[in-house]
C-alpha cells in the first residue's frame, strides 16, 4: 500500500519533470530558430544589397531569383516551426519575411527595370482578358483559342487539310471482304505512314487490317455484327463498341470493349484490358502467325514480352470473385490453322474482289462456328 | 491565434489549387497526369477508381484529381466536386464517333452547383494520332461557343508526345491565380 503511494508520487514526479523538460524544450527550440533565422535573414539582406548596377540585368534576375527561393525557403521552415514558436515570434518573424520580399522587389525594379516592365505587361495582359471574358465572353474566348491554338497548328497543319487521307473508314457493308491494302490502292490519296481506322455497322464482313506498307494509330469500333477483323499491332488503343458475335485480332497498349456480347479477342496488350457493359467474351493471347510481326512490334514500340490478355477489368463487377461476363477461351478452341487469305497482306486488284467477298462467307462461317461452338 | 496568422493561413491555402481531371474513358487523362508528373506512360491501364497526383507549377501546388472515365464509374465523378478550382476535360481527338456523347457530357457536367466558378480548359488531346480532329473542330463539336457560365479556353495537345501540356497548364493556374489575387 505505502509502497504503492510512493511508487504513484514517484511517477507523478517523473511526470512533472518531463512535462518541464518539454516546456524548455520548446523554448530552447524557440530561441535556437530566431538565432538561426537571424543570422540567415541576414546572409540574405547582405545579398540584397550587394545586388548592384554594374551586372547585367539578366544575371541580376538570375541573383533576384535565388534569393527569393531562400526567402520562400526560410518562410517554408517558419511555417513548420510555428508548431513550437510563441505567436509573437511567429508574428515578428512573418513580419521580417515580407519586409525581405519588399526589399528585394524594390532593389529588383530598381536594377532590372526590363524584368519590371515585361512583368508588368504580362499582367495587364491578363488582365485585360480577364475584363473582356467579363464583358463579351465570346470576343475573349477567341482570342484564347485563337492563341493557343496557333503554337500547334504549325506541326500538324499538314495532317488536318483532309481527314480522309489519314483515316480509313469502312462504314455500313454487308458480306464483304475489306483490306487495308485494297483500300490504299483505290484511294491512292492516302501518303501517310500511319493512319487512323474507324469501322462501323458492318455486318458478315471480314477486315483485314494487316500491312507491312503502314500502321495504325488508334482504331474505334461500333456496331459490329457476325464479321471478323484481323489488325497487326497498334500504336495506342482500341475501342469497341456495340459487337456482336465477332473475332477480332489485335496488338495494342491499351483495349476496352463495351456493351457487347459473343465475341472472341485474340489479344496482345501491354495494360489490363476492360470490358463494360459484356457478356460472353472469350479471351486468348495473339497467337497469329503474321510475317513480319516482330518488326512491326518494335515499329509501333510495343512490347512483345508483356501481354496482360488474361488480366481483364470488368467495370461491372467490382467483386473477389471472378466475373461472370468474361472468361479465357479454352485451349482446345484457340485457333491454330489461320485460313490463308486472313494474314495475306498482298495487294489486292479491283477485279479479283468479288472472288474474294464470295470467300469471305467461307471464312466467316467457318470463324464464326468456332464461336458458337 | 492573432489575424495575422489567420491571413497567412488563409494565403497559405490560396498557394494551393484543385484541379478536377474528366472525360470519357479512352480520352488520355492518366496519361496526361503521369506526364506532367514525369512518370512513365507505356503501360497505362484505364482508371478504375481515381489517381491523385501533387504537382508544383509556377509557385502553386496542384492537387490534382484524375478520375476514371468508364460509363459505369462516371456517377463517382460528383464525389470529387467539393471545392474544385478549376476542371479539365480531356477528349480523345481521334475518336469521331463519340464527339457527340462528350458534348453531352461535359454539358452536363457545367451544369452542376458546386463547378461553378471552377475554370474549364480543354485538353484536345491525342493531336500525335493522324486522325485527330483539330481544336477548332473539337471546339464545334463541343459546341464550347455556347458555354457562358464559366471561363474557358481548349489546347489542342499530345500527352504521348508533351507538346503543348504545359501551355494549357499555365492558362488554368493562371485563371485560377489571377480571382484568387482578386482576394489579395
Amino acid at each position: 500500500m505505502i509502497l504503492g503511494y510512493v511508487n504513484y508520487l514517484f511517477v507523478t514526479r517523473l511526470e512533472k519533470e518531463e512535462k518541464e523538460k518539454l516546456k524548455l524544450d520548446t523554448k530552447e527550440a524557440a530561441a535556437q530558430f530566431w538565432q538561426k533565422f537571424q543570422v540567415e535573414r541576414g546572409a540574405i539582406t547582405n545579398d540584397i544589397a550587394l545586388l548592384s548596377n554594374t551586372t547585367s540585368t539578366s544575371v541580376i534576375t538570375k541573383e533576384c531569383d535565388k534569393i527569393l527561393e531562400r526567402i520562400n525557403n526560410l518562410e517554408k521552415k517558419l511555417t513548420e516551426a510555428t508548431i513550437y514558436l510563441p505567436s509573437y515570434d511567429q508574428r515578428q518573424l512573418s513580419l521580417q519575411i515580407k519586409s525581405m520580399i519588399d526589399e528585394l522587389n524594390i532593389r529588383r525594379t530598381l536594377l532590372a527595370p526590363k524584368q519590371k516592365f515585361s512583368f508588368k505587361s504580362r499582367k495587364v495582359a491578363t488582365s485585360n482578358d480577364e475584363s473582356k471574358k467579363l464583358t463579351t465572353k465570346s470576343e475573349s474566348k477567341s482570342t484564347t483559342t485563337t492563341t493557343t491554338s496557333t503554337t500547334i497548328s504549325s506541326s500538324s497543319l499538314d495532317s488536318h487539310n483532309d481527314p480522309n487521307l489519314r483515316v480509313i473508314t469502312l462504314h455500313n457493308r454487308q458480306k464483304a471482304f475489306l483490306t487495308v491494302n485494297s483500300y490504299l490502292s483505290s484511294s491512292s490519296s492516302i501518303s501517310a505512314k500511319m493512319i487512323d481506322v474507324q469501322l462501323s455497322d458492318l455486318t458478315h464482313c471480314v477486315v483485314n487490317l494487316v500491312s507491312k506498307r503502314i500502321f495504325i494509330g488508334a482504331i474505334h469500333v461500333k456496331g459490329l455484327k457476325n464479321s471478323v477483323v484481323v489488325v497487326g499491332p497498334v500504336g495506342s488503343s482500341v475501342l469497341i463498341h456495340d459487337c456482336e458475335r465477332c473475332v477480332f485480332v489485335v496488338g495494342c497498349h491499351q483495349f476496352r470493349i463495351h456493351t457487347s456480347k459473343q465475341m472472341i479477342i485474340y489479344l496482345h496488350v501491354t495494360s489490363h484490358p476492360i470490358i463494360e457493359d459484356c457478356h460472353d467474351i472469350q479471351f486468348a493471347p495473339y497467337t497469329i502467325p503474321i510475317d513480319g510481326l516482330d518488326k512491326m512490334f518494335e515499329v509501333i514500340k510495343l512490347d512483345p514480352n508483356l501481354n496482360h490478355y488474361d488480366k481483364v477489368d470488368d467495370f461491372n463487377w467490382h467483386r473477389q470473385q471472378a466475373s461472370p461476363n468474361w472468361k479465357l477461351l479454352p485451349e482446345e478452341k484457340i485457333l491454330k490453322e489461320w485460313p490463308n487469305k486472313l494474314l495475306d497482306d498482298d495487294e489486292m486488284s479491283p477485279d479479283n474482289n468479288n472472288n474474294n467477298e464470295n470467300l469471305s462467307e467461307e471464312i466467316i462461317d467457318h470463324l464464326l462456328a468456332e464461336i458458337l461452338k | 491565434m492573432g489575424l495575422l496568422s489567420i491571413l497567412r493561413k488563409i494565403r497559405q491555402r490560396e498557394k494551393e489549387i484543385r484541379l478536377l481531371v474528366l472525360g470519357l474513358d479512352n480520352a488520355g487523362k492518366t496519361t496526361i497526369l503521369k506526364r506532367l508528373n514525369g512518370e512513365p506512360i507505356d503501360k497505362l491501364s484505364p482508371t478504375l477508381g481515381f489517381n491523385i497526383e501533387t504537382l508544383e507549377h509556377n509557385g502553386y501546388k496542384l492537387h490534382v484529381f484524375d478520375v476514371g472515365g468508364q460509363k459505369s464509374i462516371r456517377s463517382y465523378w460528383r464525389n470529387y466536386f467539393e471545392q474544385t478550382d478549376g476542371v479539365i476535360w480531356v477528349v480523345d481527338s481521334a475518336d469521331r464517333m463519340r464527339i457527340g456523347d462528350c458534348s453531352k457530357e461535359l454539358h452536363a457536367l457545367l451544369q452542376e452547383e458546386r463547378l461553378a466558378g471552377a475554370s474549364l480548359l480543354v485538353f484536345a488531346n491525342k493531336q500525335d494520332l493522324p486522325g485527330a480532329l483539330t481544336d477548332q473542330e473539337i471546339r464545334k463539336g463541343l459546341q464550347l461557343d455556347e458555354i457562358v457560365t464559366h471561363h474557358w479556353a481548349i489546347q489542342a495537345c499530345s500527352a504521348v508526345t508533351g507538346e503543348n501540356l504545359l501551355v494549357g497548364m499555365d492558362w488554368i493556374v493562371g485563371d485560377i491565380a489571377s480571382r484568387i489575387y482578386l482576394l489579395d
